[in-house]
């Protein structure tokens, strides 16, 4: 604990030289753009700013993709307030409560809750980052084929859960399109090359990246297109500042939704989004003024940024400590850190024992710029949100071009780009998530190659795969998922339930919640 | 939606059914001796029988909700709304840069034409007839500025090559 936290130290020493606070500077402000302007998600931006940076010295490269996440999940914030549109789904949650206290001439009380709840929340999620991390990563460090092919599999199957809460089978089709799409090109046993119709460019199968920016640039910019046009809340914009007293009087609602967008965001695939859907929802359940919930409240907005906020570095655990990430962003970034030679995963806290602390300053410093900017400059950004639709989306759909192309110089990516474009944007029209297909893209080759050599270690027995301590309790976990998704499971357990508690206790029961939460 | 679903749970089935055939047909290496636990098609299989599994349940609750009672009104408003019409302009705008220019003609000439062409495709209906000789030249100089900033930036700054 003691070394972690000199390697923090001197890390942040590191980050505090002039060079690099420029590049902390100008990322986090264009994360900040990035995440306002809808049709440019955080996915993109972190997407777009790893080819550019594909050529720097890692820790300035990886530092400048934090700073991204970090700006671009806060950015969102503004156009889900002024817009009523969230610059990224992360804000969508945001947008409910931040849009009505902008109608009410309250823009820049909202903005302030917004830039607090986001530097809280981005903090919490830091502290949890740097305790957690090095502990699951000495633990998995107990991962063997089995574990992880179970860890595949529930990451795909809670994520599919989680990201369509009202419909899972969608969620798990995604997820196992996803798969089956990673299965595309040479696999890593025999590199035998599977789907690729006799083509050469198939064989590597699908990158991340292309299929990224398809599924969250282009499919975004067909839908900003698609849908009709949004006016800007006009009214004076009041105080930026945040009001101590809105902080302290709401002090339970922060360390609450910091501590459920964290653990949102470590869960496998399920992001910032849903870490802001799941605060924001704890928030009203606990408040004395659900009522206001909807109608423009200090609370809700505040729960909102900061679920959203805490889930970013919540996500950074899983991908440093099992190479699975925790949101969409986060599998851009852990696709950038394999680019930059960094080998997240059980052996990170053994192989590079300072990386982990050098990421959470990281975080810490881009944090920092993302409250600054969020108080310092809110006239030059609002001027932002007025550029056209039409103006902004051929220089966004350019940018998707790029991207693609830069890391490998092949044309065939930019296909890829538009191929998983098309099929997102039609897939999301129809209600299907994509932050399960993007994770069954990362978990495919892990699954694959996981089944595989326990059935070779075997000798084709599954029995390892069921009784290792380990592996029998994700694989539980994975089963009650589904169970438990299933409506007529739910509902035969509510049966059993009432013919199990005996009448008296449930009489007491129904008082209890009579008087209770539920509006 | 159940439409939709039903629809999509057909192709889904073709899918998971043409993925499986394919994962059946991949070699098992016999003659190079290797452990038949490791043959390439095993997880492609599996998830092909899953695909199958979860388009049939998309399939028989499509079936249950009506959504095998295809056409009527609301196809012909997905078709020919006004958001349709911006999507198609919009679709067929950027998949002709994407494909038909980039690495056809000059990176820098690709994008000016791409980025004024939107611009004034769009723009078009949105402006007065005696106000469109502003349209056209501001479409021009942002398609002359975002090429030249684009290609500056990229090649210059990041070096990173272009199409």
């Amino acid at each position: 604990m003691i070394e972690s936290f000199t390697y923090f130290i001197s890390a942040l020493g590191e980050f505090l030289q002039p060079s690099i606070l420029i590049h902390v500077a100008w990322a986090t402000l264009l994360g900040i753009v990035i995440g306002m302007l809808p049709g440019l998600t955080a996915t993109m931006g972190v997407a777009l700013m790893t080819t550019l940076t594909y050529k720097m010295e890692a820790s300035s490269a990886i530092i400048i993709l934090i700073c991204m996440y970090v700006g671009a999940i806060y950015g969102g914030s503004r156009s889900a307030i002024l817009l009523n549109i969230p610059g990224t789904p992360a804000n969508a949650a945001t947008a409910l409560d931040g849009h009505p206290l902008a109608k009410k001439g309250l823009a820049g009380r909202a903005m302030g809750i917004a830039t607090t709840g986001s530097f809280l929340g981005s903090v919490i999620g830091m502290v949890f980052l740097a305790l957690f991390a090095p502990i699951l990563a000495e633990y998995a460090l107990e991962f063997g084929a089995f574990e992880f092919f179970w860890l595949a599999v529930f990451g795909i199957v809670i994520s599919g859960n989680l990201t369509a809460f009202d419909d899972p089978l969608k969620g798990w089709v995604a997820g196992f399109l996803g798969l089956s799409l990673a299965m595309v090109g040479q696999e890593g046993i025999h590199a035998y090359g599977r789907f690729t119709f006799g083509t050469t460019e198939l064989l590597s199968g699908f990158d991340l990246i292309p299929a990224l920016v398809g599924a969250f640039g282009f499919a975004e910019v067909l839908t900003v297109m698609l849908l009709p046009r949004a006016e800007m809340v006009k009214s004076a914009v009041d105080s930026v500042i945040p009001k101590f007293r809105d902080i302290a009087r709401y002090w339970r609602t922060i360390p609450r939704s910091g501590v459920i967008g964290t653990f949102i965001g470590i869960i496998p695939g399920v992001g910032e989004d849903i870490g802001a859907w799941v605060s924001y929802a704890a928030a009203r359940r606990k408040s004395k003024e659900r009522d206001e919930f909807g109608k423009g409240s200090i609370e809700g907005l505040m729960a909102a940024e900061t679920g959203n906020s805490a889930a970013a570095p919540g996500a950074l655990i899983p991908v440093l400590t099992l190479g699975i990430p925790g949101s969409a962003p986060a599998a851009v970034l852990l696709a950038a850190m394999v680019l930059h030679g960094v080998r997240p995963g059980p052996m990170i806290m053994i192989e590079t024992p300072a990386f982990i602390p050098s990421v959470v300053a990281m975080v810490l410093v881009a944090s920092m710029a993302m409250l600054i900017f969020g108080i310092a400059i809110t006239k030059p950004l609002m001027f932002v949100l007025s550029i056209p639709r039409e103006r902004l989306m051929p220089v966004v759909f350019v940018l998707c071009v790029i991207g693609p192309y830069a890391i490998t110089n092949r044309l065939f990516d930019i296909w890829v780009m538009l191929g998983f474009g098309t099929l997102g944007f039609i897939l999301r029209q129809m209600n299907y998530p994509m932050a399960p297909l993007v994770l069954g893209i990362v978990l495919g080759p892990i699954l694959d190659k996981s089944f595989r050599r326990g059935l070779t270690l075997t000798g084709g027995d599954l029995e390892p795969f069921f009784v290792r301590p380990i592996s029998a309790v994700i694989c539980l976990l994975t089963v009650l998922t589904v169970l438990l998704s299933i409506g007529r499971v739910r509902r035969a357990l509510g049966i059993a339930k009432m013919k199990i508690t005996p009448r008296r206790l449930r009489r007491g029961n129904a008082k209890g919640n009579g008087s209770g939460d539920e509006p | 939606m159940p439409r939709a679903d039903f629809v999509t749970s057909l192709v889904l089935i073709a899918f998971g059914a043409a993925m499986l055939w394919m994962s059946l047909e991949m070699p098992r290496f016999e003659q190079r001796n290797i452990n038949p636990y490791s043959i390439p098609g095993i997880v492609p299989g599996i998830l092909a029988g899953v695909n199958l599994i979860l388009a049939a349940v998309l399939f028989v609750r499509s079936l249950a909700r009506g959504g095998h009672r295809l056409g009527g009104e609301g196809w012909r408003e997905i078709a020919f709304g006004g958001g349709a019409k911006r999507l198609g302009i919009a679709f067929v705008l950027t998949v002709a840069y994407a494909v038909g220019l980039v690495g056809v003609v000059p990176f820098w000439l690709a994008t000016f034409i791409f980025v004024a062409a939107f611009i004034l495709i769009f723009e078009w209906p949105l402006v007065a007839a005696r106000r469109r000789w502003v349209l056209i030249v501001g479409a021009l100089v942002q398609g002359v500025l975002v090429s030249a900033i684009v290609a500056l930036v990229f090649q210059e700054l990041f070096l990173v090559t272009l199409p």
